[in-house]
């Protein structure tokens, strides 16, 4: 696996504690969790594909 | 200058003994999950337990509380510490290369309990913890502990020196201890996933309590616990085997 690298953007800070809520329900980590949640966004098709 | 707190993590595959055996010695619980994390606190100092694999069962990893996260940052990269800094879900983590050139952890003070227990102890634990740091240059460990406010308390000699900050609140103690390389390991890699792909500061905790050493060997022993009391260097202590099967040795306060 390629080394991870760090990525900043700027979020509500709502959606980040969301964020963060939701990988303690999933008992994973926060980069896990974005991750997962930015590759199934992105493995969707795109709007009129 | 930032407010630092010492918090060893102590991984583990049997969580709920060594949090009674804490319990027993006398710290005081004051966060918990599950069965994945426990947080205590000492009469000076923290201390905390973290689930884990076989692989790194019964090692401890050195790290520092901060209440004032953004000013510790500032401070460690204005010393060139260069602070490599991630979110986790429940607080800002930083780390930066400590002398034996792992990777020392500081973790911002927890603020959002979401999914987690906390508890308010009435009682004053009678134990302090000290984070045991190896060294065989204590100059220089010196040096990187006073970026942190930690400074020595006495002379002490070549083999070991305590180190504390001005405000001893909660603050905990720093123990420098001379090792031989081909004893102890000062670094250990994780066994889960974290954006700190080198290893981490590996070191031990031992304690200094108020209560009397008879009385507290007594109750080790009768409650199955296998300690001894010990004369070494002029003082005694006790040794115990905790349940990772790991030597805790618990000194009388100064």
């Amino acid at each position: 696996m390629a080394t991870k690298q760090q990525f900043n953007i700027y979020l509500d800070p709502e959606l980040i504690k969301a964020l963060k809520h939701r990988a303690i329900d999933e008992s994973c980590s926060l980069s896990e969790l974005v991750t997962r949640a930015l590759n199934a966004y992105l493995n969707t098709e795109k709007e009129g594909e | 200058m930032a407010n630092f707190m010492t918090c060893p993590f102590r991984f583990t595959q049997n969580l709920p003994q060594m949090t009674k055996f804490f319990e027993f010695l006398g710290l005081k619980k004051t966060i918990s999950r599950n069965s994945g994390y426990a947080c205590f606190q000492s009469a000076n100092g923290y201390l905390a337990l973290h689930a884990s694999t076989a692989k790194i069962a019964g090692k401890t990893q050195l790290e520092f509380l901060t209440n004032d996260f953004d000013e510790a940052q500032q401070n460690l990269a204005a010393a060139g510490l260069k602070p490599q800094v991630w979110d986790e879900a429940y607080a800002r983590h930083l780390a930066i290369q400590e002398p034996n050139q792992a990777m020392l952890w500081v973790a911002e003070a927890q603020n959002d309990f979401y999914g987690y227990q906390t508890f308010h102890p009435e009682n004053h634990s009678p134990l302090e913890v000290v984070m045991v740091y190896y060294s065989q240059d204590f100059t220089q460990a010196r040096d990187f502990f006073r970026h942190f406010g930690y400074f020595p308390i006495a002379e002490g000699d070549s083999w070991w020196q305590e180190l504390h900050t001005e405000k001893q609140n909660h603050s905990g103690h720093i123990g420098l201890h001379y090792f031989e390389p081909a004893e102890v390991s000062t670094s250990f890699q994780l066994d889960f996933s974290n954006p700190v792909a080198k290893e981490v500061t590996a070191g031990k905790i031992s304690f200094n309590t108020v209560e009397p050493l008879n009385n507290l060997l007594e109750r080790l022993l009768s409650n199955g616990y296998q300690a001894r009391k010990v004369e070494e260097h002029g003082t005694e202590n006790i040794k115990v085997i905790d349940p990772d099967n790991v030597l805790i040795e618990i000194h009388t306060k100064a």
